[in-house]
């Protein structure tokens, strides 16, 4: 909100300040004499227009303290408060947002979930090169694009669509978590975050080992599951707790 | 020790995390309960995975007797967990937009 001080009004009340201090316009003629017809008219025209100007003094102060009490704020501050265009676009919003900046563009703390993912998914291209399906892995028939003397089995394929569709699901849902209970700074929200993040790494070995070295991927995915969901745990019994706490 | 009896282990650490998580899920949505979707759908996803956990326990603990229908329907569990997460996503978005008034 921006107070624009009135420039007839500021006039008003130096001139009333003036006034009451006593250095201009005196009252009476020191002299005594008595005073000519003009000067009559100029006295009664002087304490008219003090009538006035007190009249006009009162107004503002009136008002000034009728916004004082309709906005619960002193008015020194009303009078000093010079508000960017930045502050009035989010007056008062419900959920104060919190911005975090960062000197790595992108790199806000919302974002570090997008990076850290794809950062992963990365890492899990790179280990499917480094770590490709063992010929004992196609003999086992534990990856899919080979074994069963060429022949697709439809169990691994439902098992590798329904890996991907989870991983997909649970990118998004950690994406929206971020930019919501995160962004909003809610507490507790960020053991949630991480337990998706966990659940993310956990659909990805799924993945791997269906397509790469089957050990390797099946020994990450087992052990990042249990971590995933101890996470879970504790964020879900966090935020009942608050919750409850609020209620 | 042997990686199967390690792997015996750690399916019984998820069952034990889970139903927690479950429990707790359970309440939040008690707690909850009309406020907003999304509340619902997150206690689904939680549920699902449970579910998930639930039948690797058991397949796990009975090894090849029932392979196939437990492989099936843990498929079947992760698959309505990413249809929960997908949609608890779109929930939670929409929460805070009528939040904010955006």
């Amino acid at each position: 909100m921006v107070v624009k001080k009135n420039k007839k009004s500021g006039k008003i009340v130096d001139r009333v300040t003036k006034i009451k201090s006593g250095k201009k316009m005196p009252l009476k003629n020191k002299t005594g004499k008595k005073e000519t017809k003009k000067g009559n008219k100029k006295l009664n025209k002087s304490k008219k227009d003090r009538l006035k100007d007190v009249l006009l003094f009162e107004d503002i102060k009136r008002n000034v303290e009728n916004k004082q009490i309709q906005e619960n704020k002193p008015a020194d501050v009303i009078e000093k408060v010079v508000l960017t265009q930045d502050t009035q676009i989010n007056q008062d919003p419900i959920l104060p947002m919190v911005r975090f900046g960062s000197l790595i563009p992108f790199a806000s703390k919302r974002n570090y979930y997008t990076i850290i993912s794809f950062l992963f998914i990365l890492m899990f291209f790179v280990g499917g090169y480094i770590y490709p399906a063992t010929s004992e892995d196609i003999a086992s028939n534990y990856v899919i694009w080979a074994g069963n003397e060429g022949k697709y089995d439809r169990g691994l394929f439902s098992q590798f669509y329904a890996s991907i569709a989870f991983t997909m699901g649970v990118f998004l849902l950690g994406y929206y978590v971020n930019a919501t209970f995160i962004r909003y700074n809610i507490k507790d929200w960020n053991y949630f975050s991480i337990g998706i993040l966990l659940m993310l790494f956990f659909g990805l070995g799924r993945i791997g080992e269906l397509v790469y070295d089957h050990n390797i991927f099946e020994g990450f995915k087992n052990i990042v599951l249990p971590v995933a969901l101890i996470v879970l745990a504790f964020a879900s019994y966090k935020i009942y707790k608050n919750m409850a706490e609020a209620i | 020790m042997d990686m199967s009896t390690i792997y015996h282990l750690l399916s019984l650490i998820n069952l034990i995390a889970v139903t927690l998580s479950v429990l707790f899920a359970k309440k939040l949505y008690d707690s909850t309960r009309g406020a907003a979707d999304f509340w619902l759908f997150l206690s689904a996803f939680i549920f699902s995975l449970g579910a998930y956990i639930l039948f690797d326990f058991i397949e796990k603990l009975f090894s090849v007797t029932f392979d196939s229908p437990i492989n099936a329907a843990q498929d079947m569990s992760i698959t309505f967990a990413a249809i929960f997460a997908l949609v608890s996503a779109i929930y939670v978005k929409k929460m805070f937009d009528e939040m904010t008034g955006e």
